[in-house]
C-alpha cells in the first residue's frame, strides 16, 4: 500500500521529528511534526476511501459496431468496446486509474485501454478502444483493473472489479467459389430446400401409373389412359422431401491441440459453419452432432434463422474448447495461472485471507504418485549423512564425559561418575534434541537451495485456495489440491480454459504414449451415426468432420456404421483436418472430383507437388536444424501413411474422404448437396 | 494499454504548470522562514536545489531540498556556515578515526574553535517557524504531485511495457520495450484540489504548533512533578508523542479494519474461513487427502491392468 516514495517521506519525517524532540531542536520538531501530521491525514483519507473503494462499483460494457451495440461478434471483424465505471455511493475517489483487461482472443487493439481521473457519483470514467476478433469462439472480458492512488503517489492500492462478459465470436462466412442454388433456375428442378425421391408421394412429377385401388383420390385417376385400357388407372407422383444434411463435428482433445484459431478444431468449425450457412441460404435442413470422447450432443435438423443461430452458437462454443490432461506438469501450469490470478483476482490472493505460512515452502513436500521406487542409493546417502552427523555428537559426548569426570573429582558427593542415571538422562535428552535438529536440517536443506521450488509451492498454495473456493471444493479442497497433483492440474487447466488463457500441455505421458489420440471418440461417433440413421427418413447426407489420423487401426466399428448408413441409401462424406504447415496428401486431388472445380484443384495441388523436398537424411543429424527437418519429415510421412490407411478403409465402401487442407472441402460438400437435390433428374 | 503523455512544465494550460506555481509559492514561504532564522544567503541553497530538481525532474528533488534546509539550519545553529560545518564534520571524522586511537591530542586550530553558536537559536519563533513549516509542506506536496504527472503516480511494474508501435515494421518484442510509466493526466488538475492543499497545509502547520506547545508545557510539567522517573523534558515529550501517535494509529487502523471486515464479499469470506480451517487442521487434512489420492491412483492402476 505504501510506495517507495511514501516510505522515504515517512522515514524522513519521523527522523526529523525524533531529532527535534530528543535534541530539543524546536524548528526541526515542528517541521517533522507538520510533515508527519500531514502524512497521517493523507493516510487516513486514503485508507478510508480504499476500504470502501470496491463497494458500489459498477461496470457497464458495450461492444458496438457501425450499426450499434451487438450481442455476437464475427471473426475477422473489428468492434469497439465502450466501458463506463460507475460509483453509486459517496465518497468519491479522487484519483483512480481504470484499465480494461484485454481478452486473449482479440488482436490489433487500437485506442486506449485505460483512463484515469476522479470517480464520483454520477460521474463515470470511460474507456473506449477497438479490437479485431481473431477466430471463431468466444471472447471473455473479465472486468477492469482499478488502481487507486493519492495525488502525491505515497499510497497505492490495486483491485479488480470482476464483471465477466462472454461474447460469442461466430465463424466468418467463407467464399465457396460458386453460389448455391438460391432460386429455381429450371422448371425441372424442384424448389430450393427439397429434393425428389423416387418413391410415391405427393410431389408434382409423375413417377408411375398403376391400377386404381379403392380409396385413391379421384383427382389422381389418369382418365385418358383409363379410357384407352378400359379400366381405372391411377397416377403416382414422386415424393418431394427436404434435403437434410447432418454435420458430425469432432470436438475431442485430439483436435483441440494448438492455439485457438489455428488448431484443427477451428478449421473444422469454420467448414461446418460455412456448410450450415450455405444450407440455410438454400433452405436445406441442417443438423449438428458434436461429439468427443465422453459423449455427443445433437441438434435436430432444421432451418430458419433461429436454428441457424443455434448452430452457430454451438459451433462458437465448441471452438473455444481447450485440451486437458491429468498428466500435465503442475510446475509449468502454476506460473501461468498465478500470473493471471494476480491480475484478475488480486483480492483473493491477499495474505489476510490466503495466508502462506513462512515454514511451508521449506517444509512442505508435494507427494508424488506413484511413489518413488525403492532405491538403495538414496538410503545409502542418507545413512552416510547420518554417520557424518554422528561425529559432532560423539565429540560432544566425549567432552561431556571428561567434564563430568572433572566435576566428580571436585564435587565427589554431588556428582557421580559416568555412567550414572543423571548423566545418562542428560545424554539421552541431548541426543533426542540433536537428532531432531539433524532431521529438520536434512529435510529443510534442499529447499534452502531451491528458490524456484519454494516460490512454486507458495504460488500453489495460493492458487489451491482460490480454485477450491471457485469450484466449490471447500473446506477440504485446499488440502486436496495441495496433495493431489492430478486434481490440481485438472482444476488449473479448467481455470485457465475458462478464462481463455493459453497454457502448455504435454503430448506424451511418462511412458511415451500419445495423450491426445482420443480413441473413445470412435465408439461415440459410431453410436451417433447409427442413431442418425435410425432417425433418418429419406436419403440424407452425413458429413463427418473428424480427425481419424491417429486412429487408423480402430476404424472397424465406424466402418460398420457407415455400411449401415449406405445400405439405407444415405450418403456419407468424411473430412479430415490437416496441419496447415504440412503439404497435403498426394492422393488428395483424386477425390476432388467436382468437374467445375477441377482446374483450380490442379493448380493448388501442383503448388504443393512442386515444393521440393529435401533428401531424407538417414545418418545422425548434426545440427538442431537437421533434427527439426528429420522430425518434420517423419511427421509428414506418418500422417500421409495414416491418411492413406483411413482412405483405404473408407473408400472401399464408396465413401468420399476429403483432406481439409483448403477451402475445397466445402465445395465438395455443396456439390454433394446439389447432386442430392437433383438426383435422378436429367436436364 | 496507454498512458498519459509527459506534460510540459511551463505550458500554461497544463496542470503541471499549476503545481510549478504551487512549488514556487511554497519555496517563497520557506525562503522567508529561513531568512528570519538567520540563514542569510545560504538560505538560497535549498531554493536553488529545489528549482534545479523541478527543471531537471529529479525524483530525489524533494528529499534533497528538505535535507539541505535542515543542513542550513543545523549549521546556523552551530554558528557556522553550511560549508564550514561540513568541513568541520569531515575534520572531526578524520580525527576520530585516524588520530584519536593513537592518543594524538586535538590541535588548537580547527573549525570548531571559531564558532559562536547563537543563544536560543532552536527555541520557538512565532514569526519564522510557521512560514518554515508551511512553506516546506506546500513545496513538498506540490513537488510530489508534480512528479506524479511528469514521472509516475503508480509504482513502476517491470511487467508492464510500453504499447507496440502502430507501424508493423517497427514492432519490438514486449520484453524489449521500455517499462511503462503510469503518469497522472495533467488535465485532471482542478482549482479545488489546490485550495484543499493550501487549507490542509495551513491546518497541519497550525495543528503541529498547537501540539508542540502542548507537548512542551506537559513535558516541563512532568519533569518538575515526576519524582520516580527522573527524565529530561525532551524524553517526556518523545514518550508522550510515541504514545499519542501509537495509540491513535492502532485505534484508527482497528476501526477501519472492523468496518472493512463487515463488508467482505462472500467469496473472500469463504476463503478466509477455508484458510482458518486449513491452518487449524493442516495435519489431519494432509494425511486424509494424501491417502485418498494414493488410493485413487492404485484403483486406477488395478483397473488398467488386464
Amino acid at each position: 500500500m505504501l510506495t517507495a516514495r511514501g516510505w522515504w517521506f515517512l522515514v524522513l519525517a519521523a527522523a526529523l521529528l525524533l531529532l527535534g524532540v530528543l535534541r530539543d531542536l524546536t524548528p526541526f520538531a515542528l517541521l517533522g511534526l507538520t510533515l508527519f501530521l500531514w502524512f497521517l491525514l493523507e493516510w487516513l483519507m486514503f485508507a478510508a476511501r480504499g476500504h470502501s473503494a470496491r463497494q458500489h462499483l459498477r461496470v457497464v460494457r458495450l461492444v458496438v459496431d457501425e450499426r450499434g451495440p451487438v450481442d455476437n461478434l464475427w471473426a475477422g471483424r473489428s468492434f469497439e468496446v465502450q466501458i463506463e465505471l460507475w460509483r453509486d455511493a459517496r465518497p468519491g475517489l479522487p484519483y483512480v486509474k481504470v484499465t480494461d483487461l484485454t481478452p486473449f482472443g482479440v488482436e490489433d487493439v487500437r485506442g486506449t485501454t485505460a483512463a484515469d481521473g476522479r470517480l464520483d457519483i454520477n460521474r463515470p470514467l470511460s474507456v473506449a478502444y477497438r479490437f479485431r476478433c481473431k477466430a471463431a469462439g468466444e471472447v471473455r472480458f473479465e472486468g477492469v483493473r482499478l488502481d487507486l492512488a493519492d495525488f502525491q503517489g505515497f499510497f497505492y492500492w490495486r483491485t479488480f472489479v470482476t464483471a465477466p462478459v462472454v461474447y460469442r465470436v461466430l465463424p466468418v462466412m467463407l467464399e465457396t467459389g460458386t453460389p448455391g442454388a438460391r432460386a429455381k433456375r429450371h422448371n425441372v428442378l424442384p424448389p430450393p430446400g427439397v429434393h425428389r425421391l423416387r418413391r410415391p408421394g405427393s410431389g408434382s412429377e409423375l413417377l408411375d401409373l398403376r391400377d386404381y385401388m379403392p380409396g385413391d383420390p379421384p383427382k389422381t385417376i389418369a382418365w385418358k389412359v383409363s379410357a384407352r385400357r378400359d379400366k381405372l388407372i391411377t397416377k403416382e407422383f414422386e415424393s418431394e422431401v427436404p434435403v437434410r444434411c447432418t454435420l458430425f463435428v469432432d470436438a475431442s482433445n485430439s483436435v483441440r491441440l494448438g492455439p485457438i484459431g489455428k488448431n484443427a478444431l477451428s478449421r473444422i468449425v469454420e467448414i461446418a459453419a460455412v456448410i450450415a450457412q450455405t444450407n440455410s441460404s438454400n433452405r436445406d435442413l441442417t443438423g449438428l452432432c458434436l461429439f468427443d470422447e465422453a459423449g455427443s450432443r445433437i441438434i435436430k435438423a432444421g432451418r430458419g434463422p433461429r436454428h441457424r443461430g443455434e448452430i452457430m452458437n454451438r459451433l462458437a462454443e465448441t471452438a473455444t474448447l481447450t485440451p486437458a490432461t491429468g498428466s500435465a506438469s503442475a510446475d509449468r501450469l502454476t506460473p501461468v495461472a498465478y500470473a493471471f490470478a494476480e491480475e484478475a483476482y488480486p483480492q483473493l490472493l491477499r495474505s489476510e485471507i490466503n495466508h502462506v505460512p513462512w515454514w511451508m515452502p521449506f517444509w512442505w513436500k508435494v507427494p508424488t504418485y506413484p511413489k518413488r521406487p525403492f532405491s538403495i542409493l538414496s538410503y545409502l546417502v542418507r545413512f552416510f549423512l547420518l554417520v557424518i552427523a554422528l561425529v559432532p555428537f560423539t565429540v560432544f559426548t566425549f567432552f561431556l564425559i571428561l567434564g563430568v569426570e572433572k566435576l566428580h573429582h571436585v564435587f565427589p558427593k554431588f556428582i557421580a561418575r559416568p555412567p550414572s542415571l543423571l548423566f545418562t538422562t542428560v545424554l539421552t535428552a541431548a541426543a533426542i534434541v540433536y537428532f531432531l535438529f539433524v532431521f529438520v536440517f536434512m529435510r529443510v536443506l534442499p529447499a534452502v537451495f531451491a528458490p524456484r521450488r519454494r516460490r512454486l509451492l507458495k504460488w500453489r498454495k495460493s492458487l489451491s485456495a482460490l480454485l477450491s473456493v471457485r469450484y466449490g471444493l471447500a473446506p477440504g479442497g485446499l488440502a486436496l489440491l495441495l496433495e493431489d497433483d492430478e486434481q490440481y492440474t485438472l482444476h488449473v487447466q479448467r481455470f485457465l480454459a475458462e478464462h481463455q488463457i493459453p497454457f502448455p500441455v504435454p503430448l506424451y505421458d511418462s511412458q511415451g504414449r500419445y495423450l491426445f489420440a482420443a480413441p473413445g471418440k470412435i465408439d461415440v461417433l459410431t453410436k451417433a451415426l447409427l442413431q442418425a440413421v435410425a432417425r433418418g427418413h429419406d436419403n440424407e447426407l452425413y458429413v463427418v468432420l473428424a480427425d481419424l489420423l491417429e486412429l487408423p487401426d480402430r476404424l472397424d466399428p465406424l466402418v460398420r456404421a457407415v455400411r449401415v448408413a449406405l445400405g439405407r441409401h444415405h450418403q456419407v462424406v468424411f473430412i479430415c483436418p490437416w496441419p496447415p504447415d504440412l503439404p497435403p496428401p498426394r492422393t488428395h486431388e483424386r477425390y476432388l472430383v467436382a468437374p467445375w472445380f477441377h482446374g483450380r484443384s490442379q493448380e493448388t495441388t501442383s503448388k504443393h507437388v512442386k515444393k521440393k523436398r529435401k533428401p531424407r537424411k538417414m545418418e545422425r543429424p548434426q545440427t538442431d536444424e537437421d533434427v527439426y527437418d528429420m522430425l518434420e519429415e517423419m511427421l509428414e510421412d506418418r500422417l500421409h501413411t495414416a491418411y492413406e490407411r483411413v482412405q483405404q478403409a473408407l473408400t472401399r465402401l464408396g465413401v468420399t474422404v476429403i483432406c481439409a487442407a483448403s477451402d475445397r472441402s466445402v465445395q465438395v460438400i455443396l456439390d454433394r448437396m446439389d447432386r442430392l437435390r437433383v438426383a435422378g433428374i436429367k436436364r | 494499454m496507454n498512458d498519459a503523455r509527459e506534460p510540459g512544465l511551463f505550458d500554461k494550460h497544463s496542470g503541471a504548470f499549476t503545481y510549478v506555481l504551487v512549488c514556487l509559492g511554497g519555496l517563497a514561504c520557506l525562503l522567508l522562514g529561513l531568512f528570519q532564522r538567520g540563514a542569510g544567503s545560504w538560505g538560497l541553497l535549498p531554493i536553488v536545489m529545489a528549482l534545479v530538481a523541478i527543471v531537471l525532474r529529479w525524483r530525489s528533488g524533494p528529499v534533497l531540498t528538505l535535507l539541505s534546509a535542515v543542513w542550513v539550519l543545523l549549521a546556523r545553529g552551530q554558528g557556522l556556515d553550511p560549508f564550514a560545518y561540513l568541513l568541520g564534520l569531515v575534520n572531526e571524522g578524520i580525527y576520530t578515526i585516524l588520530f584519536a586511537p593513537f592518543g594524538v591530542t586535538r590541535g588548537q586550530a580547527g573549525y570548531w574553535v571559531n564558532r559562536f553558536p547563537p543563544k536560543d537559536y532552536y527555541s520557538f519563533q512565532a514569526l519564522s517557524d510557521p512560514f518554515l513549516c508551511g512553506g516546506m509542506l506546500i513545496y513538498l506536496a506540490g513537488a510530489y504531485r508534480l512528479q506524479a504527472m511528469v514521472v509516475s503516480i503508480l509504482p513502476i511494474d517491470p511487467r508492464r511495457r510500453e504499447p507496440a508501435a502502430a507501424d508493423p515494421n517497427k514492432k519490438v518484442k514486449p520484453a524489449l520495450r521500455p517499462v511503462l510509466k503510469q503518469r497522472r493526466s495533467a488535465n485532471l488538475v482542478t482549482p479545488r484540489e489546490i485550495t484543499q492543499l493550501l487549507i490542509t497545509a495551513a491546518a497541519c502547520t497550525g495543528a503541529a504548533l498547537v501540539l508542540w506547545l502542548w507537548l512542551s508545557r506537559h513535558g516541563d510539567h512532568l519533569t518538575q512533578t515526576e519524582r520516580f522517573w527522573q527524565l529530561a523534558a525532551s524524553s517526556w515529550r518523545a514518550i508522550m508523542l510515541v504514545w499519542l501517535f501509537g495509540i491513535g494509529i492502532i485505534v484508527v487502523a482497528g476501526v477501519l479494519s472492523y468496518f472493512g471486515q463487515g463488508n467482505v464479499p462472500r467469496e473472500e469470506a469463504e476463503m478466509f474461513l477455508q484458510d482458518v480451517t486449513w491452518r487449524e487442521t493442516i495435519r489431519e487434512q494432509r494425511t486424509l487427502m494424501s491417502w485418498l489420492a494414493w488410493a485413487r491412483l492404485r484403483r486406477r492402476k488395478r483397473e488398467e491392468e488386464p
